[in-house]
């Protein structure tokens, strides 16, 4: 091994110390025994994810050859497997990783099939969200008692799974309160992450409670959303800019793009909520704060106001710190949609004018920042937007067939253009830089 | 320090053990003190993802008549029962709390109301979990039973202070795992 003899030839040259070698000796082998241990991680969570949820489905088989005492001696059995492979994991391995996650994620399992196997016994009805609910409060603490990173990501897969049932599809739906509260009980595993020993949890974190939270999100409007779809327009468009204000943050920055699923999403989620108000028929109906039957009794509009606040002090303190020439319209967009949807109300005309012309002045901002930084990537995402405005407007016979012709002209020929100009300046300083 | 986390797990360990063990023994105190009744019933098959396969049960005594209309849809409510002249179950009371002096009486939602003052409920034993082989087998099954043949189908439901236990259902006064054999 080449580190082998070279750490001899310098100590025999009393270049480095004993002492120093062992410590690269040391340092090689740790690094060697890194990528084994992790795939060992990897393959051992993934074995008990699979032995967890077949327990369940082999539980879902209902066995009805078996006597009452029978079924029951099995509903246990599972719960009282994976708690003995937990109290064997706090005793003799507390510190591998591989076993404190398995034990934790069968048990996670052993827990849900003993509660099914019971109710099954029993033939309990019960709602299905009682059930997530129940099964989510016994697992919770698993998160922190093993410091199971693996069973908090499916804490909140639970969760969401929960606020959907009962916010969504149950016979009588209800405003999901304790799904506040239940996310808030993953924060300091997941503040854990931020320290980038552990990346791939971090991005798992960001993904799972971004998708969770646009998912759930509309539960908490209750029945406003059947009455006023316009607070639902604007509240997922506060969400989205919220996601791109803090994918953008320099806390996320840092991180690769695809741990900031808060940038992925947001800026698609923005872009598809205004080009949805681009068209004339969601104006006809519309009537913000206009309609008799508006509900302040459901958490939803206070959540809508509070991450309008948010977006605001937190853009208003990054432009103080960063300069205000850094600034971008992105952020703003839920301001001016909710700006345009109270002064055009009547007018939906000037309406359907503005939001197409705010979709085209992201377009140009960011083909515009592209150029300037460089950056082919925010070039084309600008001259995306301004191609998919075309494209819709396209099918839009509300304008005269030449404007829409030389708007056509104009975004194909700015492809080009752009495009061209900055893989030509990139070209110039690559030379110059050569030079 | 080092056995705080070993403290924990068994502390929530025991947590985990007391509510299953709790579903059971309520159940097995309503199956021993309670009263059994007769609900006869129509079974459909469907899949719940996680407790399997189960019969769905929609019973014929799930509508009484009120004289005030003091109920509205998904109310809690609780349904006294008694045994009808039929030898099946049949609701004779509603009321908004625990009816006195009386044990055979059930915790229902109210799953409709009619202009006429008839509410409807949802009772809380209408699933009868089975083997997933024997569940659509079990429908089936019924079919053959149909209004137009003599054939009856009741759930046999323990009912003891509000809560009830379905502890079998049966097709012509036979248990219905003997037809499936």
């Amino acid at each position: 091994m080449s580190v082998q003899r070279d750490l001899d030839e310098l100590v025999a040259a009393d270049v480095i110390t004993n002492d120093t070698a062992q410590r690269i000796r040391q340092y090689y082998k740790n690094k060697r025994e890194q990528p084994s241990n992790r795939f060992t991680i990897v393959l051992s969570i993934l074995g008990s994810l699979l032995v967890g949820l077949g327990i369940v489905l082999v539980v879902a088989h209902n066995w009805d050859s078996l006597g009452v005492t029978a079924k029951t001696f099995f509903a246990f059995l599972p719960l009282a497997f994976g708690q003995a492979l937990c109290i064997f994991t706090l005793l003799k391995r507390k510190e591998d990783i591989a076993w404190r996650e398995s034990s934790a994620v069968i048990l996670f399992f052993g827990i849900a099939a003993c509660i099914s196997l019971v109710s099954q016994i029993y033939h309990i009805s019960g709602s299905m969200s009682s059930f997530l609910l129940t099964w989510a409060l016994l697992t919770a603490p698993l998160i922190y008692v093993m410091r199971s990173h693996v069973t908090a990501l499916l804490f909140i897969v639970l969760i969401s799974w929960y606020a959907c049932e009962l916010g969504y599809w149950e016979n009588e739906q209800h405003v999901p309160y304790l799904y506040i509260p239940l996310l808030l009980v993953v924060v300091p595993a997941y503040w854990e992450t931020t320290d980038n020993t552990h990346r791939a949890y971090f991005g798992m974190y960001n993904w799972l409670v971004a998708l969770s939270v646009i998912t759930v999100f509309a539960t908490f409007s209750g029945r406003l959303s059947l009455d006023l779809y316009e607070w639902l327009f604007i509240g997922y468009l506060a969400l989205f800019c919220f996601y791109y204000v803090i994918g953008t943050s320099r806390f996320f920055r840092k991180h690769f793009m695809v741990s900031n699923p808060f940038m992925v999403l947001g800026i698609p989620g923005i872009l598809f909520i205004l080009f949805s108000w681009s068209f004339r028929e969601l104006w006809i109906d519309s009537g913000l704060f206009g309609a008799d039957h508006i509900s302040w009794q459901v958490p939803f509009p206070y959540m809508v106001l509070a991450l309008m606040i948010g977006i605001l002090f937190l853009l208003v303190r990054r432009y103080q710190t960063r300069g205000w020439n850094t600034w971008s319209p992105t952020g703003f967009s839920v301001f001016f949609l909710v700006l345009a949807i109270l002064v055009f109300n009547n007018v939906p005309a000037t309406g359907v004018l503005f939001v197409n012309l705010w979709i085209f002045g992201l377009g140009l901002y960011y083909t515009r920042k592209g150029s300037i930084k460089n950056h082919l990537g925010i070039l084309n995402l600008g001259l995306l937007i301004i191609a998919l405005l075309a494209a819709i407007r396209f099918f839009d016979d509300s304008i005269l067939f030449v404007w829409r012709g030389i708007f056509f002209l104009l975004a194909g020929i700015g492809f080009f253009a752009g495009n061209y100009f900055v893989i030509r300046k990139k070209k110039a300083m690559a030379l110059k830089q050569m030079k | 320090m080092k056995n705080i986390f070993f403290i924990s797990f068994i502390v929530v360990a025991l947590a985990q053990w007391y509510v299953p063990v709790n579903m059971l023994r309520e159940r097995e105190a309503v199956l021993n003190k309670g009263k059994a009744f007769k609900f006869l019933t129509e079974p459909i098959d469907p899949v719940d993802p996680l407790k399997g396969r189960y019969v769905q049960l929609n019973f014929k005594a799930h509508e009484i008549k009120v004289n005030n209309a003091q109920f509205s849809w998904y109310d809690e409510a609780y349904v006294t029962i008694a045994t009808g002249a039929d030898g099946y179950a049949m609701v004779t009371a509603i009321s908004k709390h625990k009816p006195e002096g009386n044990n055979d009486y059930v915790k229902v939602n109210v799953s409709e109301v009619s202009y006429k003052g008839t509410v409807f409920i949802y009772f809380p034993f209408d699933k009868f979990y089975m083997d997933e082989i024997k569940a659509p087998k079990a429908e089936i099954l019924y079919r053959a039973t149909s209004p137009l043949s003599s054939r009856t189908a009741y759930a046999l439901v323990h009912v003891y202070r509000g809560e009830a236990v379905l502890k079998n259902l049966y097709i012509d006064d036979k248990p219905i795992e003997t037809y499936l054999r």
